[in-house]
């Protein structure tokens, strides 16, 4: 994974999520403007993911293969993908999120939901 | 005809304020030891009622990982560790299994195929816990159950919301436990949910859906919002600066019940099978009841006309008459109107004083969903210690109260012992337990 390159961070609603964007379960996204590293994006998703899978982030690298290798599975992975809108403000696509299987997977659906909006 | 199944119950676990080990449970009903306390596990100084029941020295270490901890809410965990207590102390898995992070993992003791096991569950409120910290914010919520999302996330939920809050999340969970494949239910009918939970189970014996049947009730509901519903509606006890003198049934100045969490489960088998494997039976669950007032949301039917048809339908199924009720475990939650409507009926079909009565919530609380089941534990107890707990803070008996109410442990006559729980919405549940070999 290249470092220090520079994720976006969603700032505001999209245009198209107003007015009922409620009945979809998400929450308008605050106004933030904040940039991070991939690196620290990673570290944060990491802390996220042991978290859920409640295990030692050290076991976590970016090609750990998380359903294999940590018994991650589906809740698992739908809880992250959701934990990571949460940390992020950001829309993760829920059934793409369905079938990673590495953090770096995963980095990359926040990035891509970044670039989204 | 053929005769019908006999019902023994041969397995029993407890998380509750009174003790997490049975040993504990019973010694403090014995002692008339009072678990009301100043609630310390949140801030509850701005409530009206800031003091409750609850579960001491919780640890569910021995019993389930980290990963399987986050799932559940506290109701949930307190629901799989009693009933892995109960299946261990029914001989049908090594308790020793239970130190391993992935649980006992199946009824390796048990000769009843999976197929041919059941689980009932009950619970009022589900994971509340979880609903509760959720939509208002974590700072309520206590472990070893904290809400999966961190403390702030409010409004949204995390992916685990509704398998934490779900009703039949302990039936889930004690069914991949120990692979049950039979029926897994859950009851909810508020505070008599316990008692029907093991009335179900006993039904599904004896109409053969199961050969063994784990069967309990939980509650973890203990929280800001609930003490102050139960509070607005005028249920709770207000005595704020005595928590221990709170709870007291049948006694004239009592003002209400004292809310309270926990768990209890029993295991159930055909007599006839418990005898053939040599384990201990605990007592017969020889009857049940189960009727409805259709009368008001939270008050009882002032005639008791469904409870006494409740107790009247439980000794017949038990093909017992109401001379041969040795105690009656009294639901007995402290409020005004349960306790003269079910003295009441105790009187019309006891005789006044006739039968001794006693109330386990005088002691524990009011547990809601889990009350039946932890009070029918303490039903089969009594039988098998041939001793009847007190009732605690009877300092004046409400003259209305025309009953025996056990002030101080007392032996155990011969007959069976009755369990009655009375619900908001007006479900009732009796259970009627009998020595197995008198």
């Amino acid at each position: 994974m290249p470092c220090g390159a520079r994720v976006r961070r969603v700032a505001g609603p999209m245009p198209d999520q107003a007015p009922d964007q409620h009945l979809t379960g998400r929450q308008p996204r605050a106004d933030k403007d904040v940039s991070m590293t991939e690196d620290e994006t990673f570290h944060q998703l990491r802390a996220i993911c042991a978290r859920i899978l409640s295990v030692d982030p050290a076991r976590i690298a970016p090609d750990t293969d998380l359903r294999e290798e940590l018994d991650a599975d589906s809740l698992d992975m739908a809880e992250l993908a959701a934990a990571s809108e949460d940390r992020f403000q950001l829309v993760v696509d829920l059934d793409t999120a369905k079938q990673a299987r590495t953090l770096a997977d995963v980095a990359s659906l926040v990035r891509a939901g970044a670039q989204a909006g | 005809m053929a005769e019908r199944v006999r019902v023994a119950v041969t397995g029993l676990g407890v998380r509750t304020p009174g003790g997490n080990d049975l040993r504990t449970f019973w010694d403090t009903l014995i002692a008339g030891r009072s678990t009301a306390r100043t609630i310390t596990s949140f801030d509850a100084s701005s409530l009206p009622v800031g003091f409750a029941c609850q579960v001491p020295g919780f640890d569910t270490g021995p019993y389930v990982t980290g990963k399987q901890a986050r799932r559940m809410d506290r109701a949930t965990l307190l629901a799989v560790c009693a009933a892995d207590d109960a299946l261990a102390d029914a001989g049908l898995i090594d308790p020793s299994g239970m130190n391993g992070l992935g649980g006992p993992g199946g009824l390796a003791g048990a000769s009843v195929p999976p197929e041919r096991r059941a689980v009932v569950t009950g619970t009022a409120l589900g994971g509340n816990e979880t609903a509760e910290a959720t939509l208002l914010g974590a700072a309520y919520a206590a472990p070893p159950s904290p809400p999966p999302s961190p403390p702030g996330a409010g409004a949204q939920p995390s992916a685990l919301y509704v398998p934490r809050i779900m009703p039949n999340a302990s039936a889930a969970f004690v069914s991949m436990r120990h692979q049950i494949l039979g029926p897994s239910l859950t009851v909810s009918t508020a505070c008599a949910s316990g008692g029907h939970t093991i009335g179900e189970g006993l039904r599904l014996l004896r109409d053969g859906s199961a050969d063994l049947v784990v069967a309990g009730g939980t509650e973890a509901c203990v929280s800001p919002t609930i003490l102050l519903a139960f509070h607005r509606c005028g249920a709770l006890s207000q005595r704020v600066n005595e928590p221990e003198c709170a709870s007291r049934p049948f006694d004239a100045a009592r003002d209400g019940f004292v809310l309270a969490e926990g768990a209890a489960f029993v295991v159930l088998e055909r007599l006839e099978d418990a005898e053939r494997r040599g384990a201990r039976v605990y007592a017969e669950l020889s009857g049940y009841g189960r009727t409805s007032d259709a009368h008001h949301l939270t008050t009882p039917d002032p005639k008791g006309e469904g409870a006494e048809r409740c107790v009247r339908q439980a000794l017949a199924d038990a093909g017992l008459r109401t001379g041969d009720v040795a105690c009656v475990n009294a639901h007995g939650s402290g409020t005004p109107l349960n306790d003269i409507t079910e003295a009441q009926v105790i009187a019309r079909l006891c005789g006044p004083g006739q039968v001794p009565v006693t109330s386990t919530k005088s002691i524990l609380g009011h547990a809601i969903g889990a009350a039946g089941a932890i009070e029918a534990v303490v039903s089969v107890l009594t039988l098998h210690e041939r001793l009847i707990h007190p009732t605690i803070n009877l300092d004046v008996q409400d003259p209305e109260c025309e009953i025996d109410v056990v002030r101080r442990p007392r032996p155990l006559g011969p007959g069976a012992v009755v369990s009655n729980s009375f619900a908001f919405g007006g479900h009732n549940a009796s259970l009627v337990f009998t020595s197995a070999r008198p």
